[in-house]
């Protein structure tokens, strides 16, 4: 166990570059990531986003907003060089959206899920869990294909590219 | 939308067998306090439909590939406040009684000891059942708690009875499990960029 949380200090950076990265994806290219394998999952930052610099917590920024792609506190923090530790997004899965407060370690704080379609409490049960996993299973998955490109030089080249250039229009372009 | 969840998930270390999945349960149960022996808590496993009772059956454990069961924490607290009135009464009687003025800090300690034994014995306890959802074949357990404490009273409580070790679902898991040796590598030698900067 103590393999796993050195392993897990060791890719805290890498934990908060893909939340950074989820939260400018999920405003360019109509809030989808589409993976290697051709699958595609729609994910948009929403209401709440908690940013940190280098000198950690006292160097942290929580924005609130209903529009988040408008916010511009969220923007200049991310332009100072901070990156995101936590925030809630919607994830669209088969259909269904599910909104999900995620941190840099990747462990979810809270899923509000869709309505269940099952009525018997034991079967919601077995809902419930397997709703759960659909959530996990997008974000290893996102987690994963972000794995691939950052190690790419070239992809990676291009997706800092992609986020410096959202980072720096404007609200009205963004729009 | 509503349902909103907490909880913590596992990756579990080895599949057991149904058998052993359903003795190490019933082995697990939660048991009765001590108080006795000074204990004021306890903890086990329970029901998933009904925490108060230990009577497991296989029906009520598996179901459409599942393991369900709960974890509970048994505890007997007597307020502070509450402790401190009896302990009052009981030291004020004991001087009347002996007509000494005061009595020895080692005393009144032992008093103490035993005024909160006898309140503990008549309290009831603060139960608290936690859902626990184990997709055994996948190797996915669902702990339905965030608490740290709980979670490490489990994880140590799942390893005693079942012989199984869990580790949380997060990044690091995802790594160890997804990648290889050299992909693993590459990752550990990954340096920070700055998205501001564009570096």
């Amino acid at each position: 166990m103590s393999d796993l949380l050195d392993l897990l200090r060791r890719l805290e950076f890498l934990g908060e570059e893909f939340l950074t990265y989820l939260y400018v994806h999920s405003f360019l290219d109509d809030g989808g990531i589409t993976l290697g394998d051709g699958r595609k999952i729609e994910v948009v930052a929403e209401r709440m986003v908690a940013l940190q610099g280098a000198q950690g917590k006292s160097d942290s920024t929580v924005v609130r907003s209903e529009e988040l792609s408008e916010s511009e506190e969220a923007r200049i923090a991310l332009k100072i060089g901070k990156k995101v530790t936590s925030g809630q997004f919607l994830f669209a899965i088969q259909g269904e959206d599910y909104k999900v407060v995620l941190d840099k370690d990747l462990c979810i704080r809270s899923i509000a899920l869709p309505a269940l379609e099952t009525f018997d409490p034991f079967e919601q049960e077995v809902e419930v869990f397997e709703k759960i996993g659909l959530v996990e299973d997008a974000i290893e998955s996102l987690f994963l294909d972000f794995l691939e490109k950052r190690m790419d030089q070239s992809r990676w080249s291009k997706e800092m590219d992609d986020i410096t250039a959202w980072l720096r229009s404007g609200v009205e372009e963004r729009r | 939308m509503g349902n909103r969840v907490t909880f913590v998930t596992y990756r579990v270390s080895q599949i057991p067998s149904e058998d052993e999945i359903f003795e190490g349960i019933v082995r697990g149960k939660i048991g009765k306090v001590d108080l006795a022996l000074g204990k004021d808590r306890t903890c086990g496993f329970a029901r998933f439909q009904n925490p108060l009772s230990t009577d497991f059956s296989k029906e009520d454990v598996f179901f459409q590939g599942l393991v369900f069961v709960s974890f509970r924490i048994d505890k007997y607290v007597v307020p502070a406040s509450t402790l401190r009135l009896y302990l009052k009464e009981r030291v004020e009687s004991i001087l009347k009684e002996s007509g000494r003025q005061r009595l020895r800090k080692e005393e009144k300690e032992e008093i103490a000891d035993e005024v909160r034994k006898s309140l503990l014995s008549k309290a009831l306890p603060a139960i608290n059942a936690y859902k626990v959802i184990w997709a055994v074949e996948k190797r996915v357990l669902r702990l339905f708690c965030t608490s740290r404490a709980v979670r490490d009273e489990f994880e140590a409580w799942m390893h005693e009875f079942l012989g199984v070790t869990l580790s949380p679902f997060n990044m690091a898991t995802i790594v160890r499990d997804s990648l290889g040796q050299s992909a693993m590598q590459k990752v550990l030698h990954l340096l920070p960029v700055n998205f501001g900067s564009g570096q």
